[in-house]
């Protein structure tokens, strides 16, 4: 598997973190356990950490995260998704905790401009009880996109591609421009009332 | 450095435990298949057995061997694994205070012919070790620090249903009612 260029940052800026929007993915590599079976459900709750680093679903499709940031590839890893919105509206999926326990900065590594972590509030003191809930919660709301040693095809590679492609786009192009019309209505509704 | 603290005559493994159990098979030399005697089910058996690659446990145990060696081989197994896989990973590897306690507490519920379905380290630096039924599965976390927490998930309806500290002493009955209903 040859290391994708445009994973490199090459003396790009890090975006905002405002930028991950709460539809995007945060892509983890996994590694179960050398117990684990074909089986059983990813991700293994006993490797799930709070403190993960992620790949950002707009400038990474989840087979690009099996590269460490030496550019190796680890074939034997598995690939799980967590939706943005999962991470930060914890209180919606889980009422014990608030929302914004937990929040993503970008994270931008020269060998992986998607990098993105998972920060706390240093001010919030998570006991373990809190931290097994957590960790739970996580193991349910994620999306596995591969499995150690699955490969993927050239079609669901494109179609990864795709979708990385227009939810960049939407973020980078579409959004910008759609606020700046929102504005303009605003600020002309504002003029019409004085 | 591994189970220096633990008293192993506390919970003596010997072949009298083998003798009542019912439908277990025995070779022609009269030695029982613990494969079959731990669980009920051949693919728990091997998850258990097959703990590594390399080796930990031999498919067929004679009874002739302490049960006491091979929990010490899959401890020592545990700590060499956490060297080489889960320290790239920044996950603290189980040090002597959680290796020591999961012993006791593997040993304890040894006695009731229970056995975790899986042995692992957890990320939270420590070992989890998780028991399962038909619908949920209890991840007990032994931690570095000594405290002890288990969660209890509904594997098929995706919802925690427990989740707490606990006590050592409060392990064994835990567990008994996890699994047995007890």
């Amino acid at each position: 598997m040859r290391f994708p260029l445009s994973l490199r940052t090459n003396g790009r800026e890090a975006l905002s973190s405002d930028k991950i929007l709460r539809f995007h993915y945060a892509f983890a590599r996994h590694k179960p356990s050398s117990d684990w079976n074909a089986q059983e459900e990813l991700p293994d709750f006993s490797k799930i950490k709070l403190d993960q680093s992620f790949n950002w679903s707009i400038y990474s499709i989840p087979l690009w995260t099996r590269f460490d940031d030496s550019m190796n590839y680890k074939s034997d890893y598995a690939v799980v998704g967590y939706k943005v919105s999962t991470i930060r509206l914890t209180n919606r999926i889980n009422p014990s905790f608030q929302n914004f326990i937990f929040d993503i900065k970008t994270d931008p590594l020269e060998n992986n401009y998607s990098h993105i972590v998972l920060v706390t509030d240093p001010d919030l003191k998570i006991n373990k009880t809190q931290k097994r809930e957590l960790r739970m919660t996580l193991k349910h709301r994620c999306k596995v996109s591969l499995l150690p040693n699955e490969k993927q095809n050239f079609f669901r590679t494109f179609f990864d591609r795709c979708c990385m492609i227009l939810s960049r786009a939407i973020v980078l192009y579409i959004m910008p421009r759609l606020g700046k019309k929102l504005n303009a209505l605003a600020n002309c509704y504002c003029y019409k009332e004085i | 450095m591994l189970g220096e603290a633990i008293d192993y005559d506390k919970f003596p493994i010997t072949t009298s435990y083998f003798n009542d159990v019912k439908g277990v098979d025995k070779n022609s030399e009269g030695e029982v298949d613990l494969y079959q005697l731990l669980f009920a089910e051949k693919d728990l058996a091997q998850e258990f057995i097959q703990f590594s690659d390399d080796i930990v446990i031999q498919k067929n145990i004679s009874i002739s061997s302490s049960i006491d060696s091979k929990l010490m081989r899959l401890v020592d197994e545990l700590y060499r694994q956490g060297e080489t896989n889960w320290k790239d990973q920044g996950i603290d590897i189980p040090n002597s205070i959680s290796i020591a306690l999961s012993e006791l507490i593997i040993k304890s519920l040894y006695k009731d012919k229970l056995v975790p379905f899986r042995i692992t380290a957890s990320a939270e630096g420590g070992i989890c070790l998780v028991f399962k039924n038909k619908t949920a599965a209890l991840y007990l976390e032994v931690y570095n620090d000594g405290e002890i927490g288990f969660i209890v998930e509904d594997f098929i309806e995706k919802k925690i249903l427990q989740n707490s500290e606990i006590e050592l002493q409060a392990v064994e009955a835990t567990i008994k009612n996890f699994l047995l209903g007890e």
